[in-house]
């Protein structure tokens, strides 16, 4: 809800007031019936805003979620009414692992993204509809690695590794369930034992990405496998000084040439899923990353936020 | 067992466009006025909301006749990659194998490809005894997954067009059918393409397949990154 004061960003309501949405209760309770200003005020929250209002606040309450979710006990077992459907369900310790893995996957992206600097005039770009190549023109440090900041990358590897170190724990530990999974609010999916096992191996494979190279089979077709290798150590490791280096060239919103590095500054390594250097001449005449052409064959359009 | 027909919950789903596929679900408690469906040996699986091992329909449909078998129909939890969470369904239908007509029953004897052809298609209705389930479960529904899909259209006693695909998933919101491992026939023309996945356009009532998926084509032209294919299996400008 709106505190109707300009004392600064400190709660979620806070963040629509400096957009200009109504500030009435009874408005926002419903998120569908959100009336979106036709221009927003020149003094509308930025990019920098929002970073430091995910840090200040956000960030928190998170790390407050996540330390309670720790000190849950294996025997944790609770019988409550979801009320999408309106029925009785229950969570087990393994929909307590399953919550850990979610927390600490939000806390990994709420460290990464504090390490780059995302500053915008988010009012200029909406009530100009500015397009891709003019946003990047008129935000030249958005994208860029901020000075000292290597320590929430460091963080937010940490998290990754315990996102998905509790994610196996979890499909551990829904596996191993005797009692009547009926009425269990998160279960294993209707699974072959090679099914599981594979979401195992794609565990691990992720988890081996985040300190180097390695293979990932591609395994979502079975007689199709594109793999390739992924390795996340230069983005955690922050030797990535500018994710924008990294973007293609724009013309208006369009995909205007291929990745400068089509390696990403060694994240990808070869294969044929993720050949960002494979290029083909787009409808519009542009030679462009396959990658980034629609499935039409033609150039994807970068209309931005919001699409006017 | 056949269905009787008042104060029934209808879970329709409507094909609609020539080809297309749409399905609607909506609860109905007023009397339906079409041939019941047969449904054989319902069984109540602890994991399903709702669930028919055996399933065989025939009605007529804005003058077509249209027919359904299936060995398995059920609304079950929904894959989140390898969790399921409580409140979330879809229905999947078991190794349908659906046949639809090309023409209204009075216009069978028609020329191929004449004027007359109608645009409508409509399929499958499936009516279901209130009380049988939950129909909140029914509300988080938001496609149908088809494993191993078999669908015939025919022009008369003849074979027109035939669907197959080894997964297909019905995407209600999208108005589209995704496939994969499929294969489409024309026999009247001779064409056939096989691919590793495709999607049929719902409005378009068009197949769009990558052409790095093809696997094989006979007298099908590919020359453009992506085709786009009528039911002819001509290709259409993107």
């Amino acid at each position: 809800v709106s505190d109707s004061t300009g004392n600064g960003l400190n709660t979620l309501g806070d963040i629509l007031d400096p957009f200009g949405l109504n500030a009435f209760d009874d408005v926002r309770i419903n998120a569908e019936q959100y009336p979106i200003p036709a221009a927003l005020p020149v003094n509308a929250a930025t990019g920098a805003d929002l970073q430091a209002f995910a840090v200040a606040n956000v960030l928190p309450e998170v790390l407050k979620a996540k330390a309670s979710a720790d000190k849950i006990s294996s025997t944790f077992n609770v019988i409550w009414s979801e009320p999408l459907v309106n029925e009785s369900v229950e969570s087990d310790y393994g929909d307590v692992l399953l919550c850990r893995a979610a927390l600490d996957g939000i806390l990994s992206v709420l460290y990464a993204q504090a390490a780059y600097d995302l500053d915008s005039d988010l009012d200029q770009k909406a009530n100009n509809n500015q397009t891709v190549q003019e946003f990047l023109a008129a935000n030249p440090s958005f994208g860029t690695f901020k000075s000292g900041a290597a320590s929430n990358l460091s963080e937010s590897k940490t998290y990754a590794t315990s996102a998905l170190v509790n994610l196996r724990s979890a499909i551990n530990a829904m596996q191993s369930e005797t009692d009547d999974q009926t009425n269990d609010y998160v279960t294993l999916a209707d699974l072959t034992p090679a099914e599981i096992t594979q979401a195992r191996a794609d565990i691990a494979d992720a988890l081996n990405s985040l300190n180097g190279p390695t293979f990932v089979h591609d395994n979502e077709i079975p007689y199709e496998d594109k793999g390739y290798t992924l390795n996340l150590s230069p983005f955690f490791g922050g030797t990535i000084g500018s994710l924008r280096a990294l973007l293609p060239s724009f013309s208006g919103n369009n995909v205007a040439g291929g990745f400068p590095d089509p390696t990403m500054a060694g994240v990808f390594g070869a294969g044929p899923r993720f050949n960002l250097a494979d290029t083909t001449l787009d409808s519009n005449g542009f030679v462009i990353p396959t990658i980034l052409s629609d499935s039409w064959g033609g150039t994807l359009s970068f209309t931005g936020w919001p699409c006017k | 067992m056949a269905f009787t027909h008042s104060r029934n919950i209808r879970i329709a789903a409507v094909a609609c466009g020539l080809f297309g596929l749409l399905a609607i679900f909506y609860f109905h408690n007023d009397p339906v006025n079409y041939t019941s469906p047969e449904v054989f040996e319902r069984l109540s699986g602890n994991r399903f909301a709702l669930y028919f091992k055996g399933l065989s329909m025939t009605q007529h449909t804005g003058g077509r006749l249209v027919k359904i078998d299936a060995d398995e129909f059920y609304v079950a939890p929904k894959k989140f990659n390898v969790f399921n969470f409580k409140p979330f369904n879809e229905m999947v239908l078991k190794n349908p194998r659906i046949t639809t007509y090309r023409r209204n029953d009075e216009s069978k004897t028609q020329a191929p490809g004449s004027a007359n052809d109608s645009q409508k298609f409509s399929f499958p209705k499936i009516e279901l005894p209130a009380n049988s389930f939950n129909p909140g479960s029914i509300k988080t529904v938001s496609g149908v997954r088809l494993d191993g899909l078999s669908w015939v259209i025919k022009d008369g006693e003849n074979e027109y067009v035939k669907f197959l695909a080894r997964q297909a998933y019905l995407n209600i919101a999208k108005s589209e059918l995704e496939m994969e491992g499929l294969e489409i026939e024309n026999m009247e023309l001779g064409r056939r393409i096989s691919a590793k996945k495709g999607w049929l356009d719902l409005k378009a009532s068009l197949v769009k397949i990558p052409k790095s998926s093809i696997t094989h084509a006979r007298a099908v032209s590919i020359s453009s990154h992506v085709v786009l294919l009528d039911m002819n299996l001509n290709q259409m400008p993107l």
